[in-house]
């Protein structure tokens, strides 16, 4: 009797996760598996039989002269972005953690960006290449597919830079002013208070912004869809634009889907070599 | 701050190079309204000097293009949808990881948080089958459960940092009264977590209107698009007037800027909760 009682409750306890827990299951978790399954085959998508190759797509993959330039492309959208996102974010901070007249308004103006669509971010962009740079006589980046990923990149650090100020802005509210009047006592100049107590300080804002904004690089997928079409010249497929291309548009799923699985355990090492290494930081200071 | 002449210098300086940085945040803004509110004639004239008067006619056109009001409505059905699924489930499955904080619940939750690192592609294909077989495709109960389901994690991430600092005494109280778990869930713990219950609401709103990728998988279908899949095609179809297509742009626009100046502090709050602890 009284075990079933405790089973009674733990069923009730259940029923609390029990639709976060199904809707996660049949959205995310079911999908994965198959999708493992599928890089085992050489299949189209379409046809209603499974042909299973073994092995044969991972050997294809770590022989793709085509991968390396998307892997190029993803690997120089996810630096400059990490970087320069959080640089200016942390400078613009460092500039608004002030009370001066019109410093909300300026804030207001940096962070909205972040409610636009990425869809139409892309766009604004690409007449503010073609018309507003025209009449300053330069040339739009996307048309050279030298300057064509860095013209992405300009999107993304106008998108998201304002968030990067936002979470560092948090971060500086919590330092204690005593410390930073301590500090100038003492006779520390702006360098010396920035390194030693504004950075030590921020070490869970970092923590934070650079794996999120690492992770973001990786998948970045929408301004090459939408901007480039991840041209000209292949000059701006990331990998998962190039993950897609199979997917839907040639439909190799299961080459496409290989590619996807071996690039998702990338992701994850990456992530967690990075966070690992900055909480180990943050716990040394 | 005592106000020596060097720091005015750097204040005047702070300001200068603030107001430069706005005012690149808004020049793409400025385009887009240039090209809305000249007519295409005035457009090729005068380029993007300032509006001198305002021609209204691109968003009399833009209200007229077909299944510009579907877009609008699916949108809003969809988006709808998704903010209360993402609170009713989110919000409950939090609140047991917190409380349970047993080996079964803590590793539930570290798979939840796993989807933050998933790239969309990884699982779009057998997403898509998957939807398609049990007839989701093209619908916007599909649609609403794919943006729900990629976005439940991160929403169960917010709620069990907020109600891990709830005292738990309320409910203590509560179970004496003679409330079950589900009364005092509902009764005690959910008026508790209204602030961020704001935030999520806010966010899961925006993360829905503004979601491009899983709809273009899913909402295919002419009369299923939402808003950012219309501005797609819009602006490839009527390339040769673009003046239409960014009309329209501003008026999708509308609603996620209202929002955006009404709940800016449960934006900042809910983007910065994961970042300021400790």
């Amino acid at each position: 009797m009284k075990k079933r009682m405790k089973w009674k409750k733990e069923l009730i306890d259940f029923s609390f996760l029990a639709p976060s827990l199904i809707l996660f299951l049949f959205i995310i978790i079911i999908p994965l598996i198959k999708g493992v399954r599928y890089t085992f085959t050489n299949w189209d998508g379409l046809m209603p039989k499974l042909n299973y190759v073994g092995l044969k797509n991972y050997i294809t993959v770590f022989h793709d002269k085509d991968l390396i330039q998307p892997i190029g492309n993803t690997v120089l959208f996810t630096l400059v972005t990490v970087v320069a996102i959080n640089v200016i974010g942390l400078g613009v901070a460092l500039a608004v953690n002030r009370e001066f007249k019109g410093v909300n308004i300026i804030k207001s103006i940096i962070f909205i960006p972040l409610v636009v669509s990425l869809v139409l971010v892309s766009q604004m962009w690409m007449y503010v290449y073609s018309d507003f740079f025209s009449m300053l006589g330069w040339q739009s980046p996307l048309i050279d597919k030298k300057t064509s990923m860095l013209g992405l990149c300009i999107m993304s650090i106008w998108r998201e830079s304002g968030l990067a100020m936002m979470i560092y802005l948090a971060g500086l509210k919590n330092i204690p002013s005593e410390i930073n009047e301590a500090a100038i006592i003492d006779g520390a100049n702006f360098w010396q208070r920035f390194r030693n107590v504004t950075v030590p300080f921020l070490a869970p804002a970092f923590t934070y912004c650079i794996p999120l904004w690492l992770a973001a690089g990786l998948r970045m997928y929408d301004y090459s869809f939408v901007a480039t079409a991840g041209g000209p010249q292949h000059s701006t497929e990331t990998m998962a634009y190039y993950i897609y291309s199979y997917l839907f548009p040639y439909n190799k799923v299961g080459y496409g889907q290989t590619v996807a699985v071996i690039y998702l355990v990338v992701c994850i090492i990456l992530s967690n070599v990075v966070t690992r290494t900055l909480r180990k930081r943050e716990f040394e200071q | 701050m005592i106000k020596t002449p060097k720091n005015r210098i750097i204040d005047a300086i702070r300001i200068l190079a603030l107001s430069f940085l706005a005012l690149i945040c808004l020049a793409p803004f400025y385009v887009a309204v240039c090209y809305a509110f000249k007519s295409k004639v005035d457009f090729a004239k005068t380029k993007l000097a300032f509006p001198t008067k305002l021609y209204l006619g691109n968003f009399a056109d833009a209200l007229e293009v077909r299944n510009f009001f579907d877009s609008v409505r699916n949108s809003a059905v969809v988006a709808v949808l998704m903010v209360i699924v993402i609170i009713v489930f989110c919000s409950s499955g939090a609140y047991i990881i917190a409380r349970k904080n047993n080996k079964f619940y803590n590793a539930v939750y570290y798979l939840f948080q796993l989807i933050i690192l998933i790239p969309f592609q990884t699982i779009m294909f057998p997403l898509y089958k998957e939807l398609s077989t049990i007839g989701a495709l093209n619908t916007l109960w599909g649609l609403c459960l794919a943006q729900a389901g990629v976005n439940v994690g991160y929403y169960v991430f917010l709620y069990t940092g907020f109600i891990k600092n709830v005292p738990i005494s309320l409910e203590e109280a509560s179970a004496i009264d003679g409330c079950n778990r589900y009364q005092t869930f509902l009764y005690v713990v959910f008026p508790l977590l209204k602030p961020i219950t704001m935030t999520s609401i806010v966010l899961a709103f925006l993360a829905s209107w503004n979601d491009f990728i899983i709809s273009m998988i899913i909402c295919q279908r002419l009369d299923r698009r939402t808003l950012p899949l219309m501005q797609f095609y819009f602006f490839g179809e009527y390339s040769a007037n673009v003046s239409v297509a960014f009309a329209a742009s501003l008026l999708v626009m509308i609603p996620a800027v209202v929002i955006y100046f009404c709940a800016q502090k449960y934006i900042v709050a809910g983007m910065t909760a994961g970042a300021v602890k400790s």
